[in-house]
């Protein structure tokens, strides 16, 4: 008996989804199937089998696709949903072709990527620049590891010299706005400096579809997701599913309450990502409570700076930035 | 104590049926927070399945290793274990055996996150170890006040020392502490920021097919060797009516595990960052004032 074959055939599916800007009708739907098939959503392309790329088709975002397929290890299979009716058989359809023995052994990535799966692109170590020779001599000479050249140094907030890396955070990270990347500098693990970008694409349209609940719900799920808490964030995107299809869930009153009183939730959220007197936890609450609380991306930069990468992610699904993008 | 070669062979495969008994437990929890059907353990098909990757000049050698050594440390920590009154090596320093096997996973997993070559596992790995004191010496404290009031390190004297009262009854602070020290030293829920969401999988983000399996395996083992020395070291071993002492080790290595499954669900991720302060604080403290209390009990008596 073929071992690889009967393995195959019993993988269970592992989903990496992709939301194009102003996709997130269509990812509600994956997740949806996902989800009630007691299939996985993969927190890194390193884990997943497939590939599930939701949203209106745009221009610019075949990059960052290709760069995630490209660190799927394999068994793997990828799909393009454009509309959320679709996603329940084209999600079966990608399941069933991760699961077909021949077509998998005909498809052998390279066994060495290029790309590291966890930001879905290369650390851009600064050194690009260090041909310059501002460090007096040649590092072209000299031999880097992988080809990729040596990080920059430069001084840290404590007066030492520290690593100096480039890491983009999104678009293809689980949790995250959709088409968001954040360029940022990071130091250990505190960055320094970012930058914001927003890619090309219609994302505000979708929203009036639905009622302000849905995204009251998928924002706080979100949130939750970032902050750990699983289970609390599956109810809420449970609750979030039943919310789209026009109906008003019952339910929403105890997961509120629930959330609301965590004593762990508040002491990990309070304090990030302050602006405007308010910060994580209140928006957060905001969105318990009915309100649309949203914090223009703008402020995105100077939010982030100086804080470290689980604050920063904190800070970002704390946002519903879709609201006023760009405004 | 009953010292058997055979136990040696015997602890993996014990060792493992109670890994596989939590992931399942925790997969049914999973599947019913999302209402979907529960398929324990079909994961480990799919990582069977999968094919290994690597990174642009990753450093196979520790990414690798570090995953194995979590697995032989997982392993080895529960060495001076006893099942009932049957012991691979009853040490006569078990307890600080225990504990030195725990901290060797800290560099396992720094080692991972290392090797990988890429931005969110290196930093997870850091964060882990260097934050890891704050876990390490409530902890210790724990398991030293345990062996205090036994007056030995040698786990087959705490044991006999819990004949008339289990420790547990007069050393609540030191147990509570340990069960909370236990995930947190086998970077488990609620203290999973290594391996968290908040970092696209943090030292996993890399990991696939069977170098993930392992890993993970290696996770599930460190914390089942920890629910399993709670038993000797403050429930009183295999103490306990009408059943045979190793089948009272098994049922209540099994309730304490069930116990840290079930209750690291609940609480969001806890930020180490945070922790800090509760533990330097709060729980630090705590275990000093807890193992002081013993130490009068014990010159008392």
């Amino acid at each position: 008996m073929d071992l690889t074959a009967w393995l195959l055939r019993r993988t269970p599916p592992c989903v990496f989804v992709l939301t194009t800007p102003g996709g997130d009708l269509v990812r509600f739907a994956v997740e949806r199937v996902v989800r009630e098939r007691g299939w996985r959503a993969a927190d890194s392309p390193a884990e997943a089998n497939v590939l599930a790329v939701a949203g209106p088709r745009t221009p610019d975002f075949d990059q960052y696709v290709e760069r995630v397929w490209e660190s799927m290890p394999g068994p793997r299979a990828r799909t393009h949903i454009t509309e959320a009716s679709e996603a329940a058989n084209a999600l079966a359809e990608a399941a069933a072709r991760m699961r077909d023995v021949v077509r998998q052994k005909a498809d052998s990535p390279s066994p060495t990527p290029r790309r590291t799966a966890s930001s879905g692109s290369d650390m851009e170590h600064s050194a690009s620049c260090a041909d310059h020779s501002g460090h007096g001599h040649h590092m072209s000479d000299m031999e880097m590891p992988g080809g990729i050249p040596m990080a920059d140094r430069g001084e840290d907030r404590d007066g030492l010299r520290l690593d100096v890396l480039h890491v983009p955070l999104g678009p293809a990270l689980p949790h995250w706005p959709a088409g968001l990347v954040v360029h940022t500098t990071v130091q250990g693990d505190v960055i320094r400096a970012a930058r914001v970008e927003l890619l090309a694409g219609d994302r505000t349209s979708w929203r009036a579809a639905v009622p302000g609940l849905v995204h009251r719900l998928d924002h706080a799920a979100r949130l939750l997701a970032v902050a750990g808490w699983a289970d609390a964030a599956a109810t809420g995107r449970r609750l979030r599913d039943r919310a789209v299809d026009g109906a008003t869930p019952s339910g929403v009153d105890g997961w509120a309450r629930r959330v609301r009183r965590s004593r762990v939730l508040r002491w990990t959220l309070a304090g990030v990502g302050g602006h405007d007197g308010g910060d994580a936890l209140t928006r957060l609450h905001g969105w318990l409570a009915g309100h649309d609380a949203a914090v223009p991306v703008d402020v995105l930069p100077d939010l982030l700076v100086g804080t470290e990468l689980a604050a920063a992610r904190l800070t970002v699904a704390s946002l519903a930035e879709e609201v006023r993008a760009g405004g | 104590m009953v010292e058997t070669w055979w136990g040696g062979l015997l602890l993996p495969p014990v060792l493992v049926a109670f890994a596989v008994a939590g992931a399942a437990f925790d997969s049914v929890l999973t599947a019913r927070a999302a209402g979907a059907p529960a398929r324990p353990l079909r994961s480990v098909v799919g990582l069977l399945a999968q094919r290994r990757r690597r990174t642009a000049a990753a450093d196979a050698l520790l990414w690798r290793g570090g995953a194995i050594a979590l697995v032989v440390a997982a392993v080895l920590a529960s060495a001076a274990t006893p099942l009932g009154h049957h012991v691979v090596g009853d040490l006569s320093v078990g307890v600080v055996w225990f504990n030195a096997m725990e901290v060797v996973a800290w560099a396992a997993v720094w080692l991972v996150g290392w090797g990988s070559n890429s931005a969110f596992p290196l930093v997870s790995g850091y964060r882990f170890v260097a934050q890891g004191l704050a876990y390490e010496l409530p902890h210790m404290f724990a398991l030293i006040t345990a062996a205090l009031g036994a007056g030995s390190l040698r786990v087959g004297d705490v044991v006999a020392a819990q004949r008339d009262v289990w420790f547990v009854v007069w050393m609540p602070v030191a147990f509570l502490v340990y069960l909370v020290s236990v995930p947190a030293m086998a970077f488990f829920r609620p203290f999973d920021q290594a391996a968290g969401a908040d970092a696209g999988g943090g030292v996993l983000a890399e990991l696939s097919g069977v170098d993930r399996l392992v890993f993970i395996a290696g996770r599930w083992l460190l914390l089942v060797s920890g629910a399993a020395m709670a038993v000797p070291l403050f429930l009183g071993g295999g103490s306990g009516p009408l059943l045979p002492g190793w089948a009272w080790s098994v049922v209540k290595t099994a309730a304490v595990l069930a116990l840290l499954v079930w209750a690291g669900r609940r609480f969001p991720t806890i930020r180490v960052d945070r922790f800090q302060e509760v533990a330097w604080l709060v729980l630090l403290p705590a275990t000093l004032v807890q193992a002081l209390f013993v130490s009068l009990v014990v010159v008392a008596r």
